[in-house]
Order: C-alpha cells, then structure tokens, then sequence
C-alpha cells in the first residue's frame, strides 16, 4: 500500500507539468481573450471580443461549418468501424486475424503521413488518375474527380476515416474480445435471434467504448488543423484554419480576439463531449457495470 | 423422463464426452457431479442447446429435441439492464404483450423475494441476489427444465444452505425437472436423490448417495468421492494380503486397492469381519457427536469415524468390518 507522501512524490511530475504549462497557458488565453494584452497597451478586461464573435456571421457560419464536418466525419468512422469490429473480433479465424493486424497499422501513422498518401493516390495527377487513364478507363488526368481540395471536402474526410476507423476498430475489437460470447450465449439460450441479441445485447454493451471512441474523434477533427490545410477547400475554410490564419497575419492587436475564438473552439469541444457522454448514460448501455 | 442417447463431444482431437447415455425423471432435481475438467459444463451445454454433440441425442418423452434454460455459474445478468429487464428479457425477445409480461415479472418477483429489486442493476446486487434474479429470468419462461452449472459455488456457506432449500422449494412449486452439475458432492447429496458421477467424459455410476457413499463401482468414483483409506495390497483369488488386514475381501476389480470409508466400514463391536488391532494414536471433534481416530497399526496409518468417547488416546482396540471390504 503506497503512503500518502509517495503518492504525492509519484504524482507531482503530472501535476507540475500541468499546473505550469497547461493551465498557464489557458490562464494566459483566457486574460488575453478578456482583452487584456499590456504588451499592446491593452488593459481594459471585456468581454466584446466573446460577444463580437458570438454575432460574427463569418465566423458563425465556419463554425457551422466545422461542427458538421467533424460531426459527419466522426459519425461515419465509428459506424464503419463498429460494422468491422464485430467482423474482426474472432481471432482463432484465419481470415479476420491478419485483416485486424492490417487495420492497426494506420493508428500508428501520423496525419501527414496520410495526407501525403492520399495526395500520391487521389490527386488529378495520382497514381489512381494515371492508372484509370492508362487502362482507358477515363481519357485524360483532367477527366478524373476533384477529390482534393475540393468542395465537398472529400480528400478530409477520406483521411479522417483512413486514419479513425481503424482506431475504432481496435478500441472496439479489445471490448468484445473481453465480452467473449458470455452474453451472447444468454440470450441464445432465452430465446432470442441473433438480430435481436445485437441490437439488445452486443451493441448496448459496446456503447461506451463507441461514445469514447467517437468523443475523440470528433474533438480531434473539430480542433484539427493540418488536415483541412493541405486538403481542404480555400472557400469552405474549417475554424482551426481560419483561426491560425488571423493568428500568422501578425497583427499583435488582433490577438484577444484570436485567443477568445480559440477559446470558444476549446470550450465547445469540451462541452460537446459533455453533452454526448451525458445522452450516453441515458441511452441503453449507458449503465453497465464497469464491464 | 428425459432421454441422453449415447451423447459424444470431441473437440480438436481431444475427446470431451465418451457416449453418454442418461434417463432423467421429469419433475426431479438430478445432480451431475465431478471433479473439474470432467466435461459436467460441456454436458450441460449440450443439453442447453448452447453446444451440439459431436454424436447423440437429448430427447424427451415424446422423442423430440429438447432444450434447457441454464442459470449460470457466474449467473451472467446483463450489466445494461435492471433487474426487471433482466428478468423479461425472454418474454421481450418473445414479444409478449405488455400487461402479461408485467404480470408475470411481478409473479415471478414476489415468489424470488426480490421485489423491491426492480429498478437495481447487477452490480449493485448481493450474490445472492444475482442469484434469484437469474433464477426468476429462467422461470418467467414457464419453463420444464432448469439447468444450473455450479449453481452455489460462489456463495458463503450460510447463503449456500439457504439457496439450497430455495431450490428445492422452487423445484415442488413449479414441478420442474433440475439439472445441476456440481463438483461439491454435499451439494449433490443435499439437492439430489439421484447422483451421476461423470469422470473423464464418462458416466461412471448414477445412484442415490448413499449408495453412492457405501458401493462406489469402480476406484475413480471411490477416489473421487474420498473420505477414505485406500490401501496397496496384493490379491489373490479373494486373499487379500497388506500391512493393515490380510483376509477375505469382495473384488471390484483387480488393481488390488483396499477400498476403507471413514465412516460406516469400521466399528469396535465385534462382527464376523475381523479388521486389525491398532493403536490410537489421535481423535479429532467432527460435530454431530462424532470422531476422526488416527489409528496406527504396524507403522500404517489408517482413518475412521467414531461416535465421540468410543476410544481413548494411545489405547490398543479390535477393530471389525461390518461387512466384507472391498478390494478394486
């Protein structure tokens, strides 16, 4: 049984780490956010800065914009990935096995890795446009779909997927390896189809880790910024974009209002996953017992 | 009465089950008991419909393939849902009507004392009460048999008595037919009037217990039931010659293995067995008026239950058989 003391010991690198770094920063974001920047002669606390942007209707409608998206994207990753997990989760089936193995790969790949890939394959001038034209298949690279850039943001979401799917995958595959077939077998026995077992049994019980896996998602693709940079679509520009472009522009007065927008960025993200986790508990699954 | 024909399990190259062949009377508690690893869960699976057999048949009287509800060892309550979901969980999948379900849930509620357990998960549930509400999950089905694998291995002791006349008690008021694997023969004895020993995927002997205690057919089930001396002695014809007796004996088998019950083998009164003399060399409280003497004759140690008082320590007896023993 550790002491009160070792604990403390063993826990104050965490705890240094975040009381100087994170949450100075956030103190720091949030009293510049207020409109307090000396360094620009700035020192009147307000809260303009929040309410400007909360009427901004640029800013609103990119906001939108990017809640959607990451929504959209984080929504089709863990359908897709939960719809594979119950394929991937024999792991005595000699066809399943190595396709799970294969599916972790991408969760250890960074983004850009990614990114690139997809610019190699889907771009105009790709391998998969120069393949489809040497077989006849189009006539020319122009022929090919703007799957880049463009204005569906399909070059973003495929990387998100490429990337979160597997993700969800092995967060899922790890629970229902641990459920084995005990519930499954229950329900057999009273009665029940295998239809109604999934919908009943299997799904309900892996709800908290799809909640989980979803909540990361979505936080990610709400704040993410490199993806949308190099894939995305200049007109429909994504928040974290917009946001580090006002902030690279070098207007040091602009400041307040960048750090109150990236803030609300932040706050939203939190809350949101507040919201999902607490209609989780009230969804069937929400109590489970800690299995 | 139901029917096991000739039921065989292999799975990979590791046979389970060898040919089991079983007539259970309808309206009983039939125990199957074991030593772990004997196949008693696979058995009970296959007559849970949850596993086929490799080869055989469970039928019932009118020859049809029957299915039983198992209530589990580790009673698998979904952890989603209260225990009132849990419990109509098999009329849901039914779909039965609404009133009637909730009918039945109140039923079958009040007769498991667990009413005031409605809206609880699993885990915040006693073992004991998990234990009722797998039970009442079962028997909302209206069902004819109830399988239970190790039904009472994860409750104290106390708790384990009370479950078990809960049981029995069950069993009169529904007029079901129990099925219970086990490998507590107490459990067994106290449940059951008729026990099947199932070693080694096979049946060795189906018998009342006391039977069972007084007549084990072979060595397995003898070993397996202990409480008793087993002593190595050579056998010829019906001679039987050891350290401990040398005499008549009535052979099982040939393994030439004296087969000594604590209980009931034993005795001081004279009989027209006689056994050997020995000396006592320690007597140990048993409860319910009863001793286990340590008795060394020629540097062998051999058990035996007596009445409290019937010897004193490191006091030379007479000891009989009250009937011919039995060499396997």
């Amino acid at each position: 049984m550790l002491t009160k003391r070792k604990l403390i010991l063993l826990l104050s690198p965490f705890c240094l780490f975040m009381l100087f770094f994170f949450f100075s920063a956030l103190a720091k974001s949030l009293i510049t956010s207020f409109g307090y920047y000396p360094l620009m002669g700035m020192e009147k606390l307000s809260l303009h800065y929040y309410t400007d942007a909360l009427n901004d209707k640029v800013f609103l409608r990119i906001f939108f914009r990017t809640f959607i998206f990451a929504l959209f994207s984080a929504g089709m990753a863990c359908f897709i990935g939960t719809v594979l997990a119950f394929l991937f989760k024999r792991n005595d089936n000699p066809f399943t096995k190595p396709f799970f193995k294969l599916a972790q790969l991408p969760v250890m790949l960074p983004h850009i890795f990614i990114v690139l890939a997809l610019i190699q394959l889907l771009s105009q001038t790709g391998l998969v446009s120069s393949l489809l034209t040497k077989i006849g298949i189009i006539h020319s690279y122009n022929s090919f779909p703007l799957l880049l850039n463009d204005q569906w943001q399909i070059g973003i979401i495929l990387t998100y997927l490429w990337k979160e799917v597997p993700f969800v995958i092995v967060s899922l595959v790890l629970v229902l390896r641990q459920m084995d077939n005990r519930y499954r077998i229950v329900a057999d026995n009273l009665g029940a189809t295998k239809w109604q077992t999934f919908w009943k049994v299997s799904l309900p019980l892996l709800m908290p880790a799809i909640v989980n896996a979803f909540i990361i998602n979505f936080s990610f693709n709400f704040g993410s910024y490199e993806v949308p940079y190099l894939l995305g679509n200049q007109t429909k520009e994504m928040l974290p974009v917009y946001i580090y472009d006002l902030y690279v522009q070098g207007d040091y007065t602009q400041l307040p209002m960048i750090m109150s927008l990236n803030l609300i960025l932040s706050v939203f993200s939190i809350a949101f996953a507040g919201l999902v986790l607490w209609l989780s508990k009230h969804l069937p699954g929400g109590h489970t017992g800690g299995i | 009465m139901y029917h096991l024909d000739n039921i065989s399990q292999q799975k990979g190259n590791t046979h389970i089950l060898h040919g089991i062949n079983l007539t259970i009377d309808e309206n009983s508690i039939f125990a199957i008991l074991g030593p772990s690893g004997s196949g008693k869960t696979t058995l009970l699976n296959i007559l849970a419909g949850i596993d086929r057999p490799t080869d055989g048949k469970f039928l019932n009287e009118d020859g049809q393939v029957e299915k039983g509800i198992m209530v589990f060892q580790d009673y698998r309550l979904f952890p989603h849902m209260t225990v009132f979901k849990n419990i109509t969980f098999g009329l849901k999948v039914k779909k039965t009507n609404s009133s009637e379900l909730k009918q039945r849930a109140k039923d079958i509620m009040e007769t498991m004392g667990i009413s005031e357990l409605i809206d609880r998960y699993p885990d915040e549930l006693s073992g004991g009460q998990q234990q009722r509400v797998a039970l009442a999950r079962a028997l909302i089905l209206n069902l004819k048999l109830l399988l239970m694998d190790e039904p009472f291995s994860s409750l104290d002791e106390a708790l384990r008595i009370e479950m078990l006349d809960f049981v029995k008690e069950l069993q009169r008021k529904f007029q079901l037919t129990i099925v219970f694997v086990t490998h507590y023969k107490t459990e067994a004895y106290m449940l059951s009037n008729k026990v099947a020993i199932l070693i080694d995927g096979q049946i060795m002997q189906v018998d009342a217990p006391k039977q069972l205690e007084s007549n084990p057919q072979n060595l397995a089930v003898a070993r397996f039931l202990g409480q008793a001396n087993f002593i190595e002695g050579s056998l010829s014809n019906n001679d039987f010659v050891s350290p401990v007796y040398s005499g008549k004996v009535r052979t099982v088998t040939e393994k030439g293995v004296l087969y000594l019950p604590f209980s009931g083998q034993l005795q001081l009164n004279k009989t027209e067995y006689p056994a050997f003399k020995g000396n006592i060399l320690e007597k140990k409280w048993m409860g319910s008026n009863l001793e286990r003497i340590t008795i060394e004759i020629d540097q062998k140690t051999v058990y035996c239950d007596l009445a409290s008082e019937s010897v004193d320590e490191n006091k030379t007896y007479q000891f009989y058989f009250s009937k011919l023993p039995v060499v396997f």
